[in-house]
């Protein structure tokens, strides 16, 4: 593995990470799958330009990784209508096995982000998730796989649900 | 929206944001890379390879794998509903929405119902090289004369003569009437033929014994897609289009079948894509987006008499 790569993964691996949490709301299945995600693209790097497309090719692993091991713990109540037209997405139970950092979440906004996050159908969290952390809206519709236009109508949905749900903090904002 | 509620989202935004990077510095990067190298180091090369499994649940995955294949059967001997080939639709939507680059050889077969324009330009098959929503198509000719794709849905489509000149065209003009045609056939944006298949035809599934599915469509009633008919087959693991046949229409009488064939999945390249690719630095691109058709071609003319 070259120092590149080992540069790559050190910045990229984090954020995927954190992505991984946000859908999935499980710390230790995230890191499983973003290693997955990292372990597969490294072996085959040959196939690709790691610089130029790594990090977009690495978001939509992890985007399917998560949304397969959703799927799979659909026993789970908790279902939103508002599902954006992708299907019966459900949030897993946060109680038990959860542990998204919970030291960052223990603060009071931080809680309530964390609950904001929850809230949403999965994928309104995908795109509002890399929307919030800079990404461009044609880089979202890539690397989760949906149109631009698609993605513009879930991001203005998760971002009025978010607003609302951290309506508190926004007092001064208001005015 | 109201300004206040804009600036409201955007502060709720920035907020997440910020949580969201106080939760990326607490992910310790290091441990993830020590990770990652220990089993590229240690485990199979190919991660397809399925791993050795422990005796006790090697029986427990054989019983999974046998009520799965019976399950399987049943399904098949009953048949398979309409929720079926749309489920087939979606999983083959998907399929072709990741990031790979695949390439399909088009083709067109007329008819002598067929006018002499289409007979004309299907004297040739094409190349289609697509991922997602962007593609390039590449008639092949001795020398190339036209090529012509999409660099993604919101960003219209784009033609160029290689290495004289380019033009672009908005995504809006192309749902007008007249560019419908090229937008969704002539173009050959297999995204779109795929999402339209179970908008515009009655779908049917049929499984084939060697594991392929076949799904072949009628148009419903009312459709005013310019097609008679599709069938489609897909690779049975990946869902990946393998062979797309339409039977094109024109004011309900046939007039050829126009077939994608799937050649082999090339390495991802944007470029490929880009209508610049196909230019020199110096060849005019017309920009049709904020252009009326005919002052685009005005302009296009003046720019060839100057070159």
């Amino acid at each position: 593995m070259n120092e590149w790569i080992e540069q790559w993964v050190l910045t990229t691996g984090p954020r995927a990470v954190s992505y991984a949490i946000s859908l999935i709301r499980n710390r230790s299945v995230a890191e499983d799958l973003v290693q997955d995600a990292l372990c597969a693209l490294l072996r085959h790097r040959d196939r690709y330009d790691l610089e130029r497309d790594g990090t977009k090719l690495l978001f939509t692993a992890v985007t399917n990784k998560c949304r397969n091991w959703v799927t799979r713990r659909r026993p789970v109540v908790s279902l939103d209508a508002d599902t954006g037209g992708q299907g019966p997405w459900e949030l897993e139970d946060r109680r038990g096995d959860c542990d998204p950092l919970e030291s960052l979440a223990a603060t009071e906004l931080g809680e309530l982000v964390e609950r904001a996050l929850e809230a949403l159908p999965l994928p309104q969290r995908e795109v509002f998730h890399l929307s919030a952390t800079g990404w461009e809206i044609p880089d979202i519709a890539r690397s989760v796989g949906l149109k631009r236009n698609h993605v513009r109508v879930l991001l203005h949905r998760a971002r009025r649900a978010v607003a609302r749900a951290l309506e508190p903090y926004l007092d001064e904002v208001k005015e | 929206m109201s300004s206040s509620d804009e600036r409201r989202e955007r502060r709720a935004e920035e907020l997440v944001g910020e949580h969201l990077l106080r939760r990326r510095s607490a992910i310790d990067g290091a441990a993830l890379l020590a990770r990652v190298q220990h089993r590229l180091a240690t485990e199979p090369s190919d991660p397809e390879l399925p791993r050795p499994t422990p005796k006790p649940r090697r029986w427990l995955a054989i019983a999974g794998s046998l009520i799965v294949a019976s399950l399987l059967l049943t399904l098949w001997i009953m048949g398979t509903g309409p929720g079926s080939a749309a489920a087939a639709v979606r999983e083959i939507l998907h399929a072709h929405r990741l990031p790979v680059d695949r390439v399909y050889e088009v083709s067109f077969e007329p008819n002598a119902e067929s006018p002499l324009l289409l007979r004309f330009v299907a004297r040739h098959s094409a190349r289609l090289t697509t991922a997602g929503d962007r593609f390039v198509v590449e008639p092949e000719t001795d020398g190339r004369w036209l090529v012509w794709g999409s660099e993604g849905v919101d960003t219209g489509l784009w033609a160029a003569v290689p290495g004289q000149f380019g033009i672009r065209v908005s995504s809006e003009e192309t749902r007008n009437r007249v560019l419908e045609r090229i937008a969704d056939l002539r173009t050959l944006d297999l995204q779109r033929v795929l999402e339209s298949l179970d908008l515009d035809f009655e779908l049917e599934l049929e499984e084939r014994a060697d594991g392929r599915q076949a799904l072949v469509g009628t148009p419903r009633p009312g459709s005013v897609r310019p097609s008679s008919g599709v069938r489609l087959h897909t690779r049975p693991d990946s869902k990946v289009v393998e062979e797309l046949a339409i039977d094109l229409s024109r004011d309900g009488r046939p007039v050829g079948t126009l077939t994608f064939k799937w050649q082999e999945d090339v390495e991802p390249r944007d470029a490929r894509y880009r209508l610049t690719s196909f230019l020199d630095p110096s060849n005019p691109v017309i920009d049709r987006t904020g252009l009326p058709l005919l002052s685009a071609l005005q302009e296009l003319a003046e720019r060839l008499r100057g070159e």
